[in-house]
């Protein structure tokens, strides 16, 4: 177990070197300048060219690239152009909030999806697993920041019952406060993947239903539940697997749905840097994502192993 | 009474697209107490259905009717509940193959305990050296260390003999067998069959094994019942069947079987069994019969007694009104 981790933390790094060289270049390719968000509008060329050298923007891109990593290796993410400073200043509180957002949908959607899924499998004729398929059809196609908006015209405007932005209300920080505010970017953040992820589910188990052991079990006399709880240990690797690929998902719709209600999130951050240009910035926000992303589904597999012998075998 | 189970004009129905069609025809059949009653046929004749019948497992949208009598129990009409504390516990059912039979992620040793616990009240303790025992007494050596295996770990005879250890653990009355052999290699065989007999012989349980193998019945059965197209052809002691059979299907059956010292070609039977979502009129094997006539395809035909206790369904032999015995 021990030597199957470390070959996957070690495969870590050829990943997190790709997604940053693909971040650096399409940095590069956008348009835009972030000496402009520097300097004021009427500085001269001179002064512009002092303020790319002391940025480094000056050097050739491969230079570029190479100082910014040589810094990371050493922990060193570098400082905001725009705001002065140090990056994982900015990141880290923010990473935190992201990580409560995102958490709270993937455990939101995991249980909806279990759930539903379940019953559509058990019973795949019934009414209402015809109706859960039609919602989590439509669940997928509707794009977050588009629900994310209804949400809030619907129960922040309307009906009024739940705040549409932040993270707590001014002078207050309790958690009761911190949940009412949770509600809508969890629902929107939540939305696609609840949909991809019941789908997954239903077939799953509706797989495993068809398999012979589950009718050696209802030879044996054994409880429905006890039946359940073999389908479930069956079709949890499959289900977490899942889980662990929409994490992406949930932290790449954070971007759109954290801006919408103003949650103080990584998404915020990077959403406001590549407006700037503020390119220390959206790289390390995307590193920081990427690390998370590949971390989580390393912990996924290893639970997939954990939980089945054939694998933890071979 | 020496019947254990009694079925009677027994019907499994499916439906396909919309269609109901019926997979089991109308069988009746007896099991005697502490005999094995083998179910002859080939692949599609409906047998496994059958056997998975007398346990009222069905797909969803299937019906079962007729009359399945456990002792003086009716089980057609028992509730989902009852027939739970009936399965595994007074009837038990092995399978083809032993892999696909097990949960792939559940220690071996845990799946005979759900058994166990499914029916009786029992400690942890106690339930564990039950299980010891259980897999002692099928052949499987050092059990204590074998309970402890995953499915996967173990030889398909093994795993095999997991299984019948499995279906022993209630101490049933009756155990179904669905082609317990076919899936292991020859010598390994004829160890389970003789595992089977060793069993039979201490627990005194009645056997129904479901199989298309000549060899195998004959090793097997006290009775035997010939399964064609969902309705049995031909039923009674496997002597007589073996050594006379009467039904033009058991013997092109039997035929079909290469013998020992046999030169030259085997003979098989022409064609294919009809589709059930397809079947004729009149005798479903008049099609394939070398001795069909123009009657055979328009009634299906009665049972013929010869004796007490064989029995088949050809017109052939009414008209030619065999002599008993």
């Amino acid at each position: 177990m021990a030597s199957f981790v470390l070959k996957r933390l070690a495969l870590m790094i050829p990943t997190l070197l790709g997604v940053s060289i693909i971040v650096f270049l399409m940095l590069k390719i956008v348009p835009g300048d972030p000496v402009n968000s520097i300097v004021p509008p009427d500085a001269s060329e001179a002064e512009r060219a002092a303020v790319r050298a002391q940025l480094g923007l000056d050097k050739p891109m491969i230079a570029q690239y190479g100082i910014w990593l040589g810094r990371v290796v050493q922990g060193n993410l570098g400082d905001s152009v725009t705001r002065r400073l140090p990056v994982t200043e900015m990141l880290l509180p923010a990473l935190k909030n992201t990580v409560i957002l995102t958490a709270a949908a993937a455990v939101t959607a995991f249980i909806i999806a279990l759930v539903v899924g379940v019953y559509s499998a058990y019973y795949p004729n019934s009414r209402i697993a015809a109706l859960f398929n039609g919602l989590s059809l439509a669940s997928i196609g509707l794009p977050n920041f588009w629900a994310a908006l209804i949400l809030i015209g619907i129960f922040s405007v309307t009906l009024g019952w739940l705040p549409s932005s932040g993270m707590n209300t001014a002078g207050s920080s309790g958690t009761g406060d911190l949940i009412k505010h949770l509600v809508l970017p969890t629902a929107a953040t939540a939305l696609s993947s609840v949909g991809i992820m019941t789908r997954m589910v239903r077939s799953t188990v509706s797989g495993i239903l068809k398999q012979d052991f589950i009718f050696a079990l209802q030879a044996k006399g054994v409880r429905r539940w006890t039946i359940l709880r073999h389908v479930l240990r069956n079709g949890m690797p499959t289900i977490l697997n899942v889980t662990g690929l929409q994490f992406g998902a949930l932290l790449a719709s954070s971007v759109l749905v954290e801006t919408v209600f103003s949650w103080p999130g990584i998404g915020q951050v990077i959403y406001q840097a590549i407006g700037q240009r503020d390119f220390p910035v959206v790289q390390a926000g995307v590193l920081v994502i990427a690390i998370a992303f590949v971390l989580l589904n390393l912990i996924v597999d290893a639970v997939h192993a954990a939980m089945d012998p054939r694998v933890r075998h071979a | 009474m020496t019947e254990l189970l009694k079925i009677d004009n027994l019907v499994t129905e499916f439906s396909i697209q919309k269609k109901r069609v019926s997979a089991v025809r109308g069988v009746s059949l007896q099991v005697r107490k502490g005999k094995t009653l083998v179910i002859l046929g080939e692949s599609g004749s409906g047998k496994s259905v059958m056997l998975r019948s007398i346990l009222n497992l069905k797909p969803a949208g299937a019906r079962i009717s007729g009359s399945i009598k456990l002792g003086e129990e009716e089980l057609l009409t028992k509730s989902p509940k009852e027939m739970e504390g009936i399965r595994g516990n007074r009837i038990a059912m092995i399978f083809q193959d032993a892999l696909s039979a097990l949960d792939p992620l559940y220690r071996v040793g845990e799946q005979i305990v759900e058994t166990i616990a499914a029916h009786r009240k029992i400690g942890k303790a106690e339930a564990k050296s039950q299980v010891a025992e259980l897999l002692g007494k099928v052949g499987i050596p050092s059990p204590e260390e074998r309970m402890r295996a995953f499915p996967h770990e173990m030889s398909g005879g093994m795993r095999q003999r997991a299984v019948i250890a499995m279906a022993l653990a209630c101490k049933p009355d009756l155990l179904l067998a669905d082609e317990p052999t076919t899936a292991l290699d020859v010598t390994i065989q004829a160890q389970i069959l003789r595992l089977f007999k060793e069993i039979q012989a201490e627990y005194g349980m009645s056997i129904v094994l479901v199989t298309h193998d000549i060899g195998v019945a004959a090793e097997m059965a006290d009775d035997i019942a010939v399964m064609y197209a969902g309705k049995i052809v031909e039923y009674g002691r496997a002597r007589q069947i073996l050594s006379a059979p009467a039904h033009p299907y058991t013997v092109g059956l039997i035929e079909a079987t290469p013998k020992r010292g046999q030169k030259g070609k085997l003979s098989a039977i022409p064609g294919q069994p009809p589709l059930i979502t397809a079947m004729p009129e009149g005798c479903s094997f008049a099609d394939r019969c070398p001795m069909a006539r123009s009657s055979c395809r328009e009634v299906t035909p009665a049972f013929t007694h010869y004796g007490e206790a064989h029995i088949a369904a050809c017109y052939l032999l009414e008209e030619e009104q065999p002599v008993a015995q």
